[in-house]
């Protein structure tokens, strides 16, 4: 190894952070990404230790006295139906509506992701036989396909979290395979081809690292649409079961009385709200720490 | 027996397209020296990239034979061609989309330099990235720039840089200084030349500008239409060029003289015949000057005019003279 002492010191000077590093280092200085992974922190701090500190008896302990009553300083968000109080509700759900929207995700991320990139890179039939199983796949109502994933795995949380998950397996898979049509023609690929990296080695080094910006966008909005396609499911019975709050399943509750008190819809609507512009938030600016285009 | 590094036999490369076979690469031979240059001209759409990438296999021919060093790279199944890979490089035509523009200097040339696994360590890896970047003339405070902050030149020197980190015996190269301005042209141009005497680089230099393959060629192949029409060592090519075709091309060669004889341009009429199902004609005859019906009855073959010079035209004489 003829690496003389002065190639060594150069080495260290130009050195910089770790890319991991760099695009913490990177998001950090996204004002709109703090703020998201502000918002994203309380939240999930407060789902993870509601259960320790809330009385369970102020969620679901009815007290129809006081029945729909308009946000005040002693029930902030107001109350419902059954008289109880809307705010610690709402706090009580994200336990379970962060959590379906979170893992819900995930779920199809780790299937629908690998999928659409083996589609869009070997094209051909890997590509036929995967895109028309999708085809299949949406052709069946998300929710009918819920049904059947929690009634095969049987009614409890988790399998909820599935289910919901797995009916939005066919939009990553799209997503997906579309983003790495873009980039798998790129000299880049082929020039990793003719150096005999394995084709693994470059979907996952090469091709995805381009594709994050839809798949990232595809995301947070996927986050929304789990938190309130799980609330049909418990509608139907077959998700979390009432009096457990959630967020989507506060919505439907208030749908009823939207028109005399509509502050029952607005609230866990406004709750949903938040929790998704802070995944955008930090989604984009995810995507921007990223992209070393973008640097200063 | 020369000692050849590569020979490639009946080369052919269709693809199929909703109107016939697309003959891309059809029945092409050639070989080449260790050490030696071969330049493959034509215009856009003649086959020479794909040729190049036939050989590589980054595209699978339909038929024929790569021989790199006697083996037939063809035969091998993926998994044995992927440990070849690292004898036969590729340097691509535009270095704005050849470099991963998420990966830094340093990533892009180190992924090279692991492949060979002669350095183990992260140290060992990197003091070879800046050995090769100081090799292709990079600056070594470039070492964690992205391709984006750097200009055409600097970018096809990380390619070269990468090619290169595998330790190859050939690298084919794709149009490599086309993208780029001419006074850049020049200094790759000689960065490759003199790689090739440092190193004993086999290259096959594809272009579409004969002013760059006459600079760096041994030996110039020129393709029409997916096949070989001439080839020639390449002196012997620009002094006695025989094919019509190659006549034409030559002829376009701009000379940077004022006030300098005028030379006569050779003006093709016409378009190129569709590469799609050919007949089985001479592809340049509907543009040829010198086209008779011979020419519309049969494809001609190569034939040899003098050592190493061959040509594949059915109206030239014994003496390389056109018979009308």
């Amino acid at each position: 190894m003829k690496l003389d002492s002065k190639k060594k010191e150069g080495l260290k000077q130009y050195r910089k952070r770790s890319a991991l590093g760099e695009i913490f280092h990177r998001l950090r200085r996204n004002k709109g990404a703090m703020a998201g992974a502000c918002i994203l922190l309380v939240l999930f701090a407060v789902a993870l230790t509601v259960d320790l500190w809330l009385d369970q008896e102020k969620v679901i302990g009815m007290n129809v006295r006081d029945k729909l009553q308009g946000p005040s300083l002693q029930h902030w968000f107001g109350t419902d139906e059954m008289g109880r109080d809307l705010f610690w509700r709402v706090v009580y759900g994200s336990r379970f509506s962060l959590a379906i929207g979170f893992v819900a995700v995930f779920v199809s991320l780790i299937v629908g992701v690998p999928l659409g990139a083996v589609a869009g890179y070997y094209g051909k039939k890997v590509e036929t036989v995967i895109m028309r199983f999708t085809d299949i796949f949406s052709a069946v109502p998300a929710i009918l396909m819920a049904v059947v994933v929690v009634s095969v795995l049987g009614t409890s949380t988790i399998n909820l979290m599935i289910a919901v998950g797995v009916s939005s397996i066919p939009g990553f898979v799209r997503t997906t395979r579309a983003a790495v049509l873009t980039v798998r023609n790129e000299e880049y690929v082929e020039a990793a081809r003719a150096l005999g990296k394995s084709d693994l080695y470059i979907i996952f080094l090469h091709v995805l690292p381009n594709c994050l910006s839809p798949i990232i966008v595809q995301t947070t909005l996927r986050v929304a649409s789990a938190i309130v396609s799980a609330s049909s499911l418990s509608f139907l019975g077959l998700g979390i079961k009432p009096p457990a709050p959630e967020w989507g399943a506060l919505l439907t509750a208030g749908r009823d009385f939207i028109l005399d008190y509509s502050y029952l819809t607005f609230f866990p609507g406004l709750a949903i709200m938040i929790t998704v512009l802070a995944f955008n938030l930090l989604g984009d600016g995810l995507r921007d720490a990223m992209d070393p285009k973008l640097k200063r | 027996m020369a000692d050849n590094i590569l020979e490639v036999r009946d080369l052919k490369k269709y693809f199929k397209t909703p109107r016939g076979q697309l003959h891309a690469v059809d029945g092409v031979s050639f070989s080449i020296q260790r050490g030696q240059t071969l330049g493959i001209v034509g215009e856009s759409g003649c086959g020479k990239s794909t040729t190049g990438r036939c050989v590589l296999r980054l595209i699978e021919p339909t038929s024929g034979q790569v021989l790199f060093d006697g083996e037939d790279l063809l035969s091998l199944s993926s998994r044995e061609m992927r440990r070849r890979r690292c004898d036969l490089q590729i340097i691509f035509q535009d270095p704005f989309s050849s470099l991963d523009p998420r990966n830094t200097v340093m990533q892009t040339i180190a992924e090279g330099v692991r492949m060979r696994g002669k350095y183990k360590t992260r140290a060992q890896v990197e003091g070879r990235v800046l050995e090769l970047m100081e090799t292709v003339g990079l600056a070594e405070r470039l070492v964690n720039s992205y391709p984006h902050e750097l200009d055409g030149g600097r970018r096809q020197r990380i390619g070269i840089a990468r090619a290169l980190a595998v330790e190859p015996k050939l690298i084919v190269c794709d149009e490599p200084v086309s993208a780029l301005d001419v006074s850049i042209q020049a200094q790759i141009l000689n960065l490759l030349k003199d790689l090739q005497r440092q190193l004993g680089l086999t290259y096959i230099f594809i272009t579409h500008d004969l002013a760059v393959v006459n600079h760096i060629s041994d030996e110039i192949m020129v393709m029409y239409l997916g096949q070989v029409v001439e080839k020639a060592p390449s002196e012997e090519l620009f002094r006695a060029p025989s094919h019509p075709y190659t006549k034409a091309l030559l002829s376009a060669i701009p000379i940077p003289k004022v006030g300098g004889e005028r030379k006569r341009r050779i003006l093709l009429k016409g378009e190129v015949s569709s590469p799609i199902e050919p007949g089985d004609e001479c592809r340049f005859a509907k543009r040829c000057a010198y086209a008779g019906q011979v020419c519309r009855e049969g494809c001609p073959g190569l034939r040899e005019l003098s050592a190493g010079h061959v040509a594949a035209c059915h109206k030239l004489g014994a003496d390389g003279e056109m018979v009308p």
